[in-house]
């Protein structure tokens, strides 16, 4: 049966792959092939929703559970209130009121590099973090990994004791094994010391201590998303793309990896705003995107180009060919790239000179990031938009050197600071067997994970919440990690550990941040500046002499070579390198291309698929160099079609109940340089399914034009091309409002919109959304307020990819507020749709009359505590209700902040001021796409925003009225290139 | 064919009938006084506190304000209930010795808060803001009753959502002038027209309107 069904859908793919349509836009490759399998899917509101009764239903069982349900159901409100307890402080800490949130200024670092935040905390308890305005790696908006470290912070499964082997131990067994040992490493050496990439000033002074102490010490650094080491080091460069016009990323997808990933999205595309007056029609830049996996910032780019990672230096060095680049004279073009496109291309560069900017992936090797240097340079770009940042500090080797190091006996102790080699190690070193030789190993981590129970010795580590530290900025800013809470299961810092090493066993974590920048201002007023930098959030430093970029010399053009299948490995848009595998908000965080939750798959191009006759969740043997690893494939348009890409940080062993189990260990297959792309793939197929959480046909709006879109010519040509052929409203028969107050608003400008993410996860750390697991999303349960959809347009071996973010509408007619039986949900005097959680009774007709398709039902109590993924109750924001079981749920606009604003103002006794309330959505956003406020006051930005041309409604055909609208998007291509796309513009939407 | 019920039938059909209707009225007024009981609104509940503490004594006799001891009751939420300390810079100069107040004395010494129990308790689906209330004339006394009369805390009000709304659909007539807010018993001068100065006092706080002020979320959030 399975057979055959995988028969015909494949067969379906196939002569799907032949099609080419114009402007309709699919979810899914079973849509765009219209399987049967698809057709019952969407008849159904909720997918997949039958399997969920397992038992035998009668219709006499029925009535009587229905009959029992309600008379029981109800009495259960009927206890008096419990008894509750006030425990006040003993002494209250100065300018602490309890129930006013107090705000610090901090720092997370990802990768090492910091991004400057605000964490809001309650009483002492961090419970919402949120960007930092005046931080230059932050500009106010933080991604989705930053949001979840709140839940990180109070992860049960976090390691909370020393360890000797595995079991308990104490800080005095620990320092009086260290104490032995140092003296030997003094006088004989062995001392090695591996972290990941580190950039923080006070741990590297703290090593340079070390080293006058050890003057044998190793230092080896371990990134496995930095690809394989290089003997020349990667140019250190950084880009102002908000200077540039033209821009070209190489694999790197800029707009969402990296430690500049915020800005950049803030340069590139939150400067969208398309408006025929202006000179630049509103689109300042063009984004050409060459990409070996589908990602965040090939799905915003003008022009898209799938390649396989092995190819892209070639695709540079063809470009730098006809950009003139010397050296490069006899650079062919690769195969599959149309000659025309690399042309215009090269045009476009060329034109925008100065403000070109061509950007490398850092999962590519080393030499095509001297080629992209060397093409920043030709163009003059270099000191323009392309200007050198500050270099990592030299390390003595990578992870590879390092295992070379334990093979040959030259390692005795070995300290690991805040890295999981063992997990993360490529499969070919294996570095668990390695790390069995070395006689003192020693794991400083916030999980007793895979290499602290391989170490001979693990301590728990604070939380970047809960300690002192700091760390740089893509662009060398420093700034302080300050702690918000004590450290809950007593972690330590690198620090403190360093210290230890170093012979002080009884340092204080913030003495030795402070000792540091003690010494970096001697003659100033150090209490000053210090308290300074904490208020602010980063440090104010006399700027470093801008070193001059070592100019890349006697480059050749890579050769072409036939690599077979490339595998490519990548970082996860979600879990990163597998650090934040135990958080419940990433796993389940739709990724933002496959819309993958929980379940790690090989991705592949349609054309593979139909080659060797693969669907969806089929599982297949991935062999590469005599390793191999069963995974499920997953079927991505747009991959190239000879590249498999597997996202790493999934398949970990020892992380927590969340992590442990979920997806395979890509590092596993990965060749012992730490090469994050290898050919020689093969790849053979299995008779085995596994049924991945996907979301991506979840809630579906069927069949209607919910995305307007066209080109800048299009745009040009009819400027209003979104508004509805008829600019009245018909008449309804829901009553009129008016709101003699403010009136709430949102606009989500799809031209800015890259899709990351981040506002779903902010929402829900904002508002107390549960995570339901994996089972669940299967059902199509998932829980959060605004999801992303995303569609693809044209053929499915290269679509172009478009998101569309869909909170609650807070509709002015609103189709849910007539059928609830309960009142529980209502309009609102400033134009909200409340949802009332206490009145609600669970019938979901709400839902089921919802055109949007925003509402979210609790099946469970996925908030018990006995729920196995249940959010501790501290990671809570107290000023939200936390949903029980039965209960229908939707996005409120955040109303929580906009009755805080309202009181504040009023109880200042001013008006309340445009900007000062901004959603969790609106705040978070990178690019700044989502605009909020009071539709009352014309001047406000929401006002304006929708006064835009581009202004439209989604289904704005079923005069539902919404407050939310978006900004019809309006693409940049470059004439020279029309692929892929209509002539014509969207034609105005036709009446229903 | 014979009939299957017998004529005293009828009369055992609405002796039934009238016996369920009964039973349906007993079991409307049954639920209708339980509701009402104190049980259920725990009016008059006086829970045992880890200090006898006496409004009557402090606020009655002594006249200390409200906020010396609730101090975030005009910028939080909260109104705060006193920390230890605060309860000592008066207890450290008198009745230093006293058995009844070993607890507090105890408690600032270990560092240990007080465990007190609640007596107006609003369920967690409710927010309350004491500040949004007190800044804009509604006094204490509206919702904690005479607590200058008590010598022990007790619930006055059943602080059921008719009791929020009873004042949210028409605010005027419990709004007092700023100075009065914190006074216990107040009145207006006699003669004076207590809906004139409800409508002065709205006008005055900027009082939100009706349909503001009954907006499910602005309490359910």
């Amino acid at each position: 049966m399975i057979a055959r069904e995988n028969d015909a859908e494949v067969a379906a793919l196939r002569r799907a792959l032949g099609q080419r349509r114009g402007r309709d836009y699919w979810r899914s490759l079973e849509e765009f092939a219209d399987t049967p399998a698809f057709q019952r899917l969407i008849e159904e509101d909720f997918p997949r929703l039958a399997p969920l009764w397992e038992g035998r239903v009668t219709r006499r069982g029925l009535l009587g559970l229905m009959a029992a349900s309600l008379a029981l159901g109800g009495l259960t409100a009927c206890g008096p209130q419990p008894p509750e307890q006030i425990a006040p402080y003993t002494r209250r800490p100065e300018d602490l009121l309890p129930g006013r949130p107090r705000w610090y200024a901090s720092t997370l670092p990802l990768d090492g590099y910091a991004r400057g935040v605000l964490v809001k905390t309650f009483e002492g308890r961090p419970v919402k973090i949120e960007g930092n305005p005046e931080h230059p790696a932050s500009l106010g908006a933080t991604d989705s990994i930053a949001q979840a470290e709140l839940l990180g912070l109070y992860d049960p499964d976090r390691s909370r004791t020393i360890r000797y082997r595995g079991s308990a131990s104490s800080q005095g067994a620990f320092l009086e094994q260290l104490d032995r040992r140092r003296s030997r490493w003094a006088r004989e050496g062995g001392l090695c010391l591996l972290t990941g990439p580190l950039t923080s000033p006070s741990q590297r002074a703290l090593i340079e201590r070390l080293r006058r102490r050890y003057p044998e010490l190793r230092w080896y650094r371990h990134a496995p998303l930095d690809g394989a080491g290089d003997p020349d080091p990667r140019p250190a460069v950084r880009y102002r793309l908000d200077r540039a016009r033209v821009i070209l990323d190489l694999d790197a997808d800029c707009l969402d990896q990296g430690p500049a990933k915020l800005v950049h999205a803030r340069h590139v595309m939150g400067r969208r705003h398309p408006d025929p007056q202006r000179q630049d029609h509103g689109l300042p830049n063009r984004l050409y995107c060459v990409e070996s996996t589908p990602s965040v910032t090939g799905a915003s780019s003008d022009h898209r180009l799938p390649l396989a990672a092995p190819d892209v230096p070639l695709f540079a060095a063809a470009l730098g060919r006809r950009l003139g680049v010397p050296g490069l004279a006899g650079a062919g073009d690769p195969a599959g790239v149309d000659p025309a496109w690399l042309d215009a291309l090269a045009d476009d560069l060329r034109q925008a000179g100065d403000g070109a900017a061509v950007i490398p992936g850092r999962a590519q090797p080393a030499a095509l990031h001297r080629l992209a240097l060397a093409l920043n340079q030709q163009l003059g770009a270099v000191g323009h938009t392309v200007l050198p940042a500050p270099p990592l500090a030299p390390a003595d080797g990578d992870l590879p050197a390092l295992a070379e190091a334990i093979n040959q006996g030259r390692v005795d102790g070995l300290l690991m600071l805040d890295t999981n080699p063992v997990y993360s190690a490529p499969g070919a070193l294996e570095f668990a067997d390695r790390l069995a030789r070395v006689p003192f190993s020693v794991h400083l981590g916030q999980y007793h994970d895979e290499t602290g129970r391989a170490a001979l010795w693990h301590l728990p580590a604070a939380h970047p919440l809960e300690r002192w530290d700091d760390a740089r900025a893509f662009d060398g800013t420093a700034s302080v990690l300050q702690p918000t809470i004590v450290p809950l299961f007593g972690g330590f810092s690198a620090q403190q550990v360093l210290a230890a090493f170093d012979g002080d066993y009884r340092a204080d974590a913030r003495e030795l941040v402070r000792a540091h920048w003690r010494r970096q201002w001697p003659d100033d007023d150090f209490e000053g500046r210090w308290r300074a930098a904490l208020q602010r959030g980063w440090i104010e430093e006399a700027p470093a002499a801008p070193a001059a970029l070592p100019m890349p010399t006697d480059l050749t053009a890579p050769v072409a070579a036939d690599h077979g299948l490339v595998l490519q490995w990548r970082a996860d848009p979600a879990l990163h390198d597998g650090h934040y595998a135990n958080n419940g908000w990433l796993q389940e965080l739709p990724r933002p291309l496959t819309k993958l939750t929980w379940d790690g798959a090989a991705l592949i191009a349609p054309a593979l698929a139909a080659e060797k006759g693969l669907r969806r969740g089929q599982h297949v043997i991935l062999e590469r160099d005599g390793r191999r690893l069963e995974v499920p494939v997953w079927i991505q348009p747009g991959q190239p079609p000879r590249a498999v890409t597997l996202y790493l940080g999934q398949g970990r062993t020892a992380v927590g109940r969340v992590g442990d189990g979920v997806g395979v260990n890509a590092y596993r297959l990965m060749p012992a340089s730490g090469a994050l792309q290898a050919g020689g793939l093969s790849l053979l197929r299995t008779d085995r399914f596994s049924e991945l959480a996907d979301t991506q046909q979840h809630h579906r709006v069927e069949g209607r034009d919910v995305l307007k879109e066209t080109d800048l010519d299009g745009f040009l040509e009819d400027p209003a091309f979104a508004r509805p052929a008829h600019p009245e409203p018909p008449p309804s028969l829901y009553p009129e409002w008016d709101y003699p107050g403010h009136a709430w608003g949102m606009s989500i400008n799809l031209n800015s919109c890259t899709g990351c993410n981040a506002c779903v996860t902010a929402c829900q750390a904002e508002n107390n959304i549960p995570i339901v697991g994996a089972e669940e999303v299967r059902r199509g349960h998932e829980m959060h307020w605004i999801r992303v959809d995303r569609y693809f347009q044209g053929p499915a071996e290269a679509p172009e990819t478009r998101f569309q973010p869909v909170p609650c509408m807070h509709c002015e007619k609103a189709p849910c507020e007539y059928v609830c039986p309960v009142e529980a949900t209502q309009h609102n005097s400033e134009g909200l749709n409340d949802m009332v959680y206490n009145r609600c009774v669970g019938t979901r007709y709400c839902s089921q009359n919802c055109p949007y398709k925003v509402r979210r039902f609790n099946w469970y109590h996925y908030t018990d505590t006995a729920a196995k993924l249940a959010t501790p109750a501290a990671a809570h924001n107290p000023d939200v209700t936390v949903r029980s079981r039965g209960v229908m749920e939707k996005c409120t606009y955040c109303v929580q902040r906009i009755n805080q604003a309202e009181a504040d103002a009023r109880n200042a006794g001013r008006p309340l001021r445009d900007g000062e309330l901004k959603t969790a959505c609106q705040q978070v956003c990178p690019t700044g796409a989502i605009e909020f406020g009071d539709l009352n006051d014309p001047r406000s930005a929401v006002s304006r925003a929708k006064a835009s041309v581009l202004d439209y409604a989604m289904l704005g055909e079923l005069n539902t009225r919404p407050r939310t609208t978006y900004q019809a998007e309006v693409r940049n291509p470059n004439p020279a290139i029309r692929e892929h796309r209509d002539p014509a513009p969207n034609d105005p939407e036709a009446p229903a | 064919m014979p009939q299957i019920f017998r004529p005293g039938a009828n009369a055992l059909t609405w002796m039934v009938l009238a016996l369920a209707a009964l039973l349906l009225v007993a079991l409307v007024v049954v639920a209708a006084g339980y509701y009402r009981s104190p049980y259920y609104s725990q009016i008059g509940d006086r829970p045992a506190q880890p200090v006898p503490f006496s409004h009557k004594h402090h606020v009655g006799e002594l006249g200390l304000d409200c906020r010396y001891c609730h101090t975030g009751v005009t910028q939080s939420d909260f109104a705060g209930v006193p920390e230890s300390e605060v309860c000592m810079t008066c207890h450290s100069q008198l009745w230093t010795d006293a058995e009844m107040l070993a607890p507090v004395r105890d408690s600032l010494r270990d560092g240990e808060p007080l465990h007190w129990q609640r007596v107006h308790d609003l369920p967690d689906y409710v927010r309350f803001s004491h500040s949004g209330h007190v800044n804009h004339g509604v006094p204490c006394e509206a919702c904690h009753g005479r607590v200058d009369r008590e010598p022990l805390t007790t619930k006055r009000e059943t602080l059921f959502m008719q009791f929020c709304l009873d004042c949210h659909r028409n605010p005027g007539p419990r709004l007092r002038p700023p100075g009065a807010v914190f006074e216990m018993g107040w009145a207006p001068e006699a003669g004076t027209d207590r809906d004139a100065l409800g409508d002065r006092l709205t006008a005055r706080y900027h009082t939100p309107s009706t349909d503001r002020l009954t907006d499910c979320s602005l309490c359910h959030q």
